[in-house]
């Protein structure tokens, strides 16, 4: 049997079987007691929990049964790293066995599979759009719908807004490189495990991943935000499984040409140690896997209906990706060029940063835009709220920031900020980081003529929220091969 | 076979080869160096206690500089594996060509910390095995390390070491100032432990390579919330079913 995942739009919905039946099968498992490997709120869990957070938002009720294996099983995902795709992609295949069984024997579709969200299919003009299936009040004839119990932002489908100004995107689809160097970007994340600690997000997972979940979940400032707004509530949210296998799909599609270059090396397809990804079967028994049973042919690796649309993927001419490992993980051929003075605190006001550029910056950035490409980091940010937003505008030193245009200006979108802020929690307390491709703002500034400083004006949009802290700016080139 | 291969390929990436070379540099010393190593020979001969005894007495008997350099080597053999991620943030936050000054400033301020911690363990173990006893002096050292690693105040610490401070500019200084404070919370992690080599009369070096492989284990186990649990060393060693009691759940503000 071959569960295959299939675009809801085109399920020919709204509430096509795939559909009722997703809903029927959330509703089943939100009776099951948390100590349930199958119930929602166990499988939420395993991604995250606060669960004083739960208690005080009546997720789970007063005194749930706590399971034993609970400080094995939760609190695992992975973000900001390169284990971020290979382990969602396990924690979507066990959530979809779970649900098929209980289908199966309710009579339901021996085969289905969880549909996704194709949000960034520009061939359907809707495709942004909350489908109307998470958004009912009811189905199946009057049952109260589990797929919109969930709390959510006012949001109803998926752009800029004022408080967080930046679109979603398939720019991520056109990085080459699984695994980046340190302070530039990849598809993939920063090598992670107990010798190197990332914490800096891939491309893939900041953009669409995080800004979906941010877009979605706020903003009800100063009232709880929704769910998916939070790493320790999203995967409550049933629409959190339709964002992530569209995700899944993204990456499916990426290992699908021949340009891309899919990390296979010893570290990333073991998976971490000593704490290894542990999900749960139909059955609640729970077993162990690694990164190198999701790639293409494995245990793990899942069937889509199309890898075309909507992905920034060409149809596959054939061979697939370049299976390689990564460059030596301490130095590789990204350089730093330019690091700010010190670090500083962010909130609704702009504040100015100046970077020193390094020696010789005319040289380093006057290649720009041929064969190198430049990066801002903007690193160790922490912050109170569940997640953040931060505009950074360059400028050359002592501009006003005001006369630049609207392309100096990059929004970053920290989602998991409170987890990285804690110490007290399974995160660490270092915060998260956030690269971009700047070469297009850094290419203009230096034709200007030779700039040894560069100047970063930061701030929360709209007034922001709780204010932000962050350790460090900084620019890194990596040479294109 | 899974666990295992997931371990020897952590073990194989970044820094972590060097830093074990170094560290069984440092074991070599202290086995084959002519004097054996003054603790070791000391602890061979002497018994913590008796050495407080005779430092009280006739400290002119102690030579201070052996003691301060064989504490510093047994620092290095022991400690020095404990910092990968720490050593790896520091070397990638700098130019290639500071990569050096940012690793020598790093594990310098390191190791003095843990060198100057001396001041502290050193007195803790006299006065342990004179409450004690020679001959109970190891079982009690090794009971209340136990006891910490399962308490609450050092996952506290243990959380700490993997916190990464900002490496600007001031190369040196920056790393500098991560090797200190990873060396704090290190000793904050880990100082009971130290007590314990020090209380053997025989066998000194090979309990500190099982120690430190032990403190090897607790370290590389990830953050987690502050609560009484089974020491998480022993999750690395034998598996998750060790690993089942403990609290578990991110505090978070929202
Ligand atoms: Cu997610």
């Amino acid at each position: 049997m071959t569960r295959t995942r299939t675009d809801i739009a085109k399920l020919g919905g709204p509430w096509s079987e795939t559909m009722v039946w997703y809903a029927r099968a959330v509703g089943e498992l939100r009776t099951r007691a948390f100590d349930q490997p199958t119930a929602w709120t166990y499988l939420a869990a395993i991604h995250g929990v606060d669960f004083q957070g739960w208690l005080n938002q009546n997720i789970l009720p007063p005194n749930p049964p706590i399971p034993q294996e609970a400080r094995r099983i939760f609190n695992q995902c992975q973000h900001a790293g390169w284990f971020f795709l290979p382990w969602h992609r396990g924690y979507l295949h066990a959530f979809e066995a779970i649900l098929g069984d209980w289908i199966a024997s309710q009579g339901g579709p021996g085969d289905w599979a969880l549909p996704y969200w194709n949000y960034l299919n520009t061939n359907d003009p809707n495709a942004r759009d909350i489908p109307s299936e998470f958004v009912d009040a009811t189905f199946d004839g009057g049952t109260t719908n589990p797929l919109s119990q969930a709390t959510r932002g006012p949001a109803t489908t998926l752009g800029p807004q004022a408080w967080i100004p930046v679109d979603i995107s398939l720019n991520a689809q056109t990085e080459t490189i699984y695994t980046s160097d340190p302070g530039t970007l990849g598809y993939g994340g920063p090598i992670s495990g107990f010798a190197q600690q990332g914490n800096a997000f891939g491309g893939n997972e900041s953009d669409p991943h995080n800004l979906v979940h941010v877009m979605v979940g706020g903003d009800n400032s100063p009232s709880p935000q929704g769910w998916m707004f939070d790493p320790n509530f999203a995967a409550l949210d049933p629409l959190f499984w339709v964002h992530h296998c569209n995700i899944d799909r993204l990456w499916a599609a990426w290992m699908t040409s021949a340009a891309h270059s899919q990390e296979t090396s010893r570290p990333w397809r073991n998976g971490p140690f000593p704490r290894q990804f542990t999900m749960p079967d139909a059955n609640g028994n729970l077993n162990v896997f690694i990164p190198s049973e999701t790639l293409p042919g494995e245990a793990l690796a899942p069937t889509y209906d199309d890898l075309v649309d909507g992905t920034g993927i060409p149809p596959a001419a054939s061979g697939g990706p370049a299976m390689v490992s990564a460059a030596p993980p301490t130095a590789g051929p990204s350089r730093l060029i330019g690091v700010n003075d010190q670090s500083l605190t962010v909130t609704g006001t702009q504040v100015r940063s100046r970077l020193a550029m390094s020696a010789a910056p005319t040289q380093t950035l006057g290649a720009v835009g041929g064969q190198q490409r430049v990066f801002l980091n903007v690193e160790g940010v922490k912050g109170q709220s569940a997640s953040g937003v931060v505009n950074v505008t360059l400028t050359a030193p002592g501009a006003d920031p005001g006369d630049a245009g609207p392309e100096a200006t990059k929004t970053l979108v920290f989602f998991g900020l409170a987890n990285a802020t804690s110490v007290e929690g399974p995160h660490g307390g270092s915060g998260l980081s956030q690269i971009v491709d700047i070469t297009e703002i850094a290419t203009r500034l230096m034709s200007d003529g030779q700039v040894d400083a560069l100047d970063a004006h930061l701030a929360q949009p709209e007034g922001g929220g709780a204010e932000l802290t962050v350790d460090r700016i900084s620019i890194y080139i990596r040479e294109e091969p | 076979m899974g666990r295992f291969a997931a371990f020897t390929a952590q073990l194989s990436s970044s820094t972590l080869p060097y830093l074990f070379a170094l560290s069984g540099a440092a074991y070599l010393a202290l086995i084959l160096l002519p004097q054996g190593g003054a603790i070791a020979e000391l602890c061979g001969t002497l018994t913590v206690s008796d050495l407080g005894r005779l430092l009280l007495t006739a400290p002119w008997l102690v030579s201070p500089g052996q003691l301060a350099f064989d504490w510093g080597v047994m620092v290095v053999a022991m400690m020095t594996p404990l910092i990968a991620p720490l050593l790896s943030h520091a070397r990638r936050s700098v130019t290639a060509e500071r990569r050096w000054a940012a690793t020598i400033a790093f594990l310098g301020a390191y190791w003095a910390v843990w060198w100057a911690s001396f001041l502290m363990i050193f007195p803790l173990a006299i006065a342990l095995t004179t409450v004690t006893g020679d001959d109970a002096g190891f079982p009690a050292a090794l009971l209340i390390a136990m006891i910490y690693s399962a308490s609450p105040a050092a996952q506290r610490a243990r959380n700490a070491c993997h916190v990464r401070l900002r490496i600007g500019a001031h190369v040196f200084q920056d790393s500098a100032r991560q090797g200190f404070f990873t060396g704090l919370r290190c000793i904050a992690a880990c100082w009971p432990w130290m007590l314990v080599p020090l209380t053997v009369v025989t066998g000194h070096t090979a309990l500190m390579a099982v120690i430190a492989f032990y403190l090897f284990a607790d370290r590389i186990t990830p953050p987690a919330q502050p609560g009484w649990q089974i020491p998480p060393a022993f999750e690395t060693l034998f598996g998750p079913t060790a690993w089942r009691a403990g609290s578990f759940g991110a505090k978070t503000a929202r």
